[in-house]
């Protein structure tokens, strides 16, 4: 019961310091706190039957409509398979469901976006790579792709602003152009979470383990998933797949 | 033993029954050709006969023996007798024409049908092809010095120089080799001076080997290699006789290699097999049954089955190949820098260079030259793609650069590639410009 009411207190500071935001906790012993619009959003009738667990996170999401960021990913969400039927139900609800038994994951929403990610000897560690703050971020029109890589040469800049020209790679994506939009002192994961809400039918996922402490911070890896119908399953999805 | 001979009657040659000889075991008798002809009415016959014996027995129970004789009762050459059977063509080993010698080459069509031929002369300044059309029963003589002096060119233009008086010669077939021939050939070297005579033996141009080439095949997974298959005839002539080929479908592992009925042999799987096919020319199906028993042909003609030994190596993830580009155009980039992106369709390919159809996590790194950087790339951003079942995904090659749009200068680089995790072969060979990028040349 004490760890409880711990438990119980830390989502209603974080809704007054944070305003829009609110979180729910995954692990036991489960509590309830206050909805945000999204997640009292009510769904149709959602199924998911031996898919992993972000298999389903993303069939969620997809068939509603919903933006995603996960920030962490590991084996409860990569690799073990979730069974479970919502009849009729809430997004939050079928968050519910489809964490049952995993540890330590967080969801909440953020200005319309769902946000996954984890929490580490009860709290979520928000200075990691993704608490980066990029000073400004000027976007041209440009696809989610591409906003998406220019955001990881923003990120590189912070680190070495000498840098002064950039080659390589990134993925072809989808070619829906976004009009232009400017960020500014916004972390690594608004501005993901703003490229997305932006797009609506996409997510970006962590590639990456996730960071055990903050001193543990690994540079960030992503990925965008844009949502098909029927959604892709994980094997086909870049770079997620664990081979 | 029945003799029905064969003679030209009126416009058509016609076979008719001479009598019957009964010989005792180990029995020997000379035939009285002349008197059974005079009991069939043809006793002042004067012309050319072709007699034909026939017996119940296998090829060794009997011997015959023939020779012309002329009005004086004198020897003058040897008829050998010929066993009757279909070949692939017959070769004659020399005729001659010098002086006052001459060669008369007689070929009869014991057959029931209608029969081409091409007799190729061969000699010391090439060849001289003759065709001949044999209808049922029909004979011919051809005199080779006549044919000489003739001068008459053959279909190809050759004629033979009346200087060339020696060589030898081939019958067979319109096509060659692999035709089937029923023929009775006598070729006789004769001189009219001295009154000699010898006859030039023929043999029969068989099928001594088969193979199938490649005969022993490696090839990648993926891979897909048409087998041709050849016959050796005793003459040294090879015959290509893939399209009369019938592959066995199902032949060797499946996991590792199929053929098709065309002979297209298709790598599965890591692993050795073997593939078969035969011929689908009865007469080479059957060949390895001649042994002169009855029912089948004394001379030999092919070989039954065709084999090819298949080793077939697993495709290797090998080579990012460009395939198309899909868009280009000024690049998204940090405030201050300007560049340029290709979207482009990769790839992945083998080791030889087939495509791979299938799923791999495809991860790249660049690593920008050090001595060619005109536009002072010094940060790279390289991800992560998942190739589809088809072995292609979408990629964007792109290059920022503070020195950009102005700048004419290039940058190379080099791109590696992993596919889960392991090292690629093949290296690309990226160039950047601030209008434009290309990967190995494309």
């Amino acid at each position: 019961m004490m760890s409880a009411k711990h438990l119980h207190l830390r989502p209603l500071c974080l809704v007054f310091i944070l305003g829009a935001c609110t979180i729910h906790v995954a692990s036991a012993p489960r509590v309830q706190s206050t909805q945000g619009r999204l997640l009292t959003q009510q769904i149709p009738k959602f199924e998911s039957h031996n898919i992993t667990r972000l298999d389903a996170l993303i069939r969620l999401t997809q068939q509603n409509h919903i933006p995603l960021g996960v920030e962490d990913t590991d084996r409860e969400l990569l690799s073990d398979s979730v069974d479970f039927v919502i009849n009729s139900g809430t997004v939050g609800s079928a968050l519910t469901a489809m964490f049952k038994g995993a540890h330590g994951y967080d969801w909440s929403e953020s200005n319309g976006v769902l946000s996954i990610s984890k929490k580490f000897e009860g709290k979520r560690i928000e200075q990691n790579w993704y608490g980066r703050v990029i000073p400004e971020f000027h976007s041209r029109s440009a696809t989610v792709e591409e906003l998406s890589n220019l955001l990881r040469m923003d990120l590189a800049l912070l680190d070495n602003p000498q840098i002064h020209g950039f080659a390589g790679t990134f993925p072809g994506g989808e070619g829906r152009r976004l009009p232009p939009f400017d960020l500014r002192n916004q972390t690594v994961r608004e501005v993901l979470n703003e490229i997305v809400r932006r797009y609506r039918d996409a997510a970006w996922v962590s590639a990456t383990a996730s960071a055990i402490s903050e001193k543990e911070q690994v540079r960030p890896e992503w990925a965008i998933v844009f949502y098909h119908d029927p959604p892709l399953p994980l094997s086909q999805l870049c770079c997620l797949n664990a081979h | 033993m029945a003799h029905p001979p064969n003679y030209p009657k009126g416009a058509a040659p016609t076979d008719t029954p001479l009598g019957t000889v009964t010989l005792p075991a180990e029995g020997v008798q000379q035939i009285d050709v002349k008197g059974m002809l005079a009991g069939i009415g043809l006793g002042s016959y004067n012309g050319l006969l072709n007699l034909r014996t026939s017996f119940y027995g296998s090829p060794s129970d009997i011997m015959e023996e023939s020779g012309s004789v002329d009005q004086s009762k004198s020897y003058v050459f040897e008829v050998p007798p010929i066993m009757e059977g279909p070949s692939r063509g017959k070769i004659l080993s020399f005729w001659n024409s010098s002086g006052d010698t001459d060669t008369m080459i007689t070929l009869w069509n014991y057959s029931s049908r209608d029969q081409d031929f091409i007799l190729n002369l061969y000699h010391q300044a090439g060849q001289y092809k003759l065709p001949i059309h044999l209808s049922v029963n029909a004979s011919v003589t051809i005199d080779i010095a006549s044919l000489i002096k003739s001068g008459k060119p053959d279909a190809d233009g050759n004629t033979i120089s009346t200087d060339i008086v020696q060589g030898s010669a081939k019958l067979s077939g319109p096509r060659g080799d692999m035709d089937i021939i029923d023929v009775a050939l006598h070729a006789a070297v004769f001189n009219v001076r001295t009154g000699t005579c010898t006859t030039s033996c023929n043999y029969c141009n068989y099928v001594t080997s088969n193979y199938l080439t490649p005969g022993n095949l490696t090839e990648v997974a993926g891979e897909v290699t048409h087998e041709s298959a050849y016959l050796i005839f005793a003459d040294g002539c090879c015959c290509d006789i893939t399209l009369d080929m019938n592959w066995d479908t199902s032949s060797g592992d499946p996991l590792i290699a199929t053929v098709d009925e065309n002979g297209n042999v298709t790598g599965v799987g890591a692993g050795s097999t073997a593939i078969t096919g035969e011929s689908a020319d009865e007469f080479v199906k059957n060949a390895l049954h001649c042994n002169g028993t009855p029912g089948h042909p004394i001379c030999p003609m092919g070989y039954v089955s065709f084999s090819a030994n298949i080793t077939v190596t697993a495709q290797v993830p090998t080579l990012a190949f460009l395939l198309s580009v899909q868009a280009s155009g000024p690049a998204i980039c940090p405030s201050g820098q300007a560049g340029w992106s290709r979207l482009v369709t990769m790839q992945l390919k083998d080791q030889i260079g087939n495509p791979i159809s299938k799923s791999y996590l495809m991860a790249d790194q660049i690593s920008v030259s050090t001595s060619q950087n005109d536009l002072g790339i010094s940060g790279t951003v390289t991800g992560s793609h998942t190739s589809g079942s088809n072995g292609q995904w979408p990629d964007s090659y792109f290059v920022c650069s503070s020195l950009c749009p102005g700048s004419t200068g290039h940058t190379n680089a080099l791109q590696t590639w992993t596919y889960n995790g392991a090292q690629m072969a093949h290296v690309n060979s990226i160039t950047y410009k601030c209008t434009g990028n290309s990967v190995d040349g494309r």
